[in-house]
């Protein structure tokens, strides 16, 4: 087991970033290809021992295909939640005529997002997500406790999901 | 159903037939290569910073509910089977005893075992009356 528990780090340092841009690419929702991602490779971690370790790409690749295809199944059915006016009152992301590569547009959108937050989570936010700063390391710059960053920054991601589905 | 081409699998994401070529491609191991092949070749989205540690502390979870999931269950079946030993050993030692002796201690009749024995014992010799007393009736003297 500690022979796959090394393998399978390995694997997610390799390959995180092809299977969250596909995840992104199929969704083009930054938290969902986040959670798609994880669940590729939890899953893939639950399936080691019948992987016989060729073609992994191919086979991450078949696993996060099947999560992104349930997920979009389910984004059919789901209706989109109304009548909160915090979310009316916002405007949408503002596009940009110049050319941007595919990421400077994924952060470019998510550090807007995060600026549209209300004020209490609005700087741990864009701290947390955009200049990935340590949990540890906001909370001695605010001078704030470790949990109630961690709070500030669940709460956070909560309302950046619903913005995303927007 | 054939295998994707190169055109479809570079504009997956745009596309009116997305869920149909993704229900392919996730059951497909050539397109699936092809697939991240192509976009190796293109710009990756680096994922989020806190991606590896979240995942690592899940996989922990997933470990140790895994464990406690086996420990239960090997739990159980010592329980079970020590249930059953206590049962049938019981019983067999009670075989070698074909009537209740006259000096028997009033300890051991507490014991589940001998409770059984007693209550299957009677529950035997009233069917045996019963039976009796059935076919005095049937059979004409």
């Amino acid at each position: 087991m500690d022979g796959q528990k090394s393998y399978f780090e390995t694997l997610v340092e390799s390959y995180q970033n092809l299977i969250f841009t596909l995840c992104y690419r199929m969704t083009n929702d930054y938290f969902s290809a986040e959670d798609l991602t994880q669940e590729t490779f939890l899953s893939a971690y639950q399936n080691l021992s019948k992987f016989d370790r060729t073609q992994e790409k191919a086979w991450l690749c078949r696993i996060a295909s099947r999560k992104c295809l349930d997920y979009l199944k389910k984004a059919e059915r789901r209706s989109i939640p109304s009548g909160d006016i915090f979310f009316e009152d916002l405007p949408g992301p503002i596009a940009s005529p110049e050319e941007k590569t595919l990421e400077q547009e994924v952060f470019e959108q998510l550090y807007q997002h995060c600026q549209s937050l209300p004020d209490t989570y609005r700087k741990a936010a864009t701290d947390y997500f955009c200049h990935e700063k340590e949990i540890s390391e906001i909370a001695r710059e605010q001078k704030k406790s470790k949990k109630t960053v961690q709070t500030q920054i669940y709460r956070a991601k909560e309302i950046l999901r619903k913005l995303y589905k927007r | 159903m054939e295998h994707l081409t190169q055109e479809e699998l570079r504009n997956l994401p745009v596309s009116p037939k997305k869920l149909i070529l993704l229900e392919h491609i996730s059951s497909c191991s050539v397109c699936s290569l092809r697939l991240s092949e192509i976009l190796s070749k293109q710009e990756l989205i680096p994922a989020p910073h806190y991606m590896r540690q979240a995942l690592l502390l899940k996989r922990e979870r997933l470990k140790q509910k895994k464990q406690e999931f086996s420990r239960y269950c090997i739990k159980v079946s010592v329980a079970v089977a020590a249930s059953l030993a206590a049962v049938f050993l019981s019983d067999a030692s009670l075989g070698f005893i074909s009537r209740p002796a006259a000096l028997e201690t009033a300890s051991l009749e507490k014991t589940l075992s001998r409770k059984l024995y007693y209550g299957s014992n009677s529950i035997h010799e009233t069917i045996l009356r019963f039976t009796d007393t059935l076919l005095g009736q049937e059979t004409p003297q």
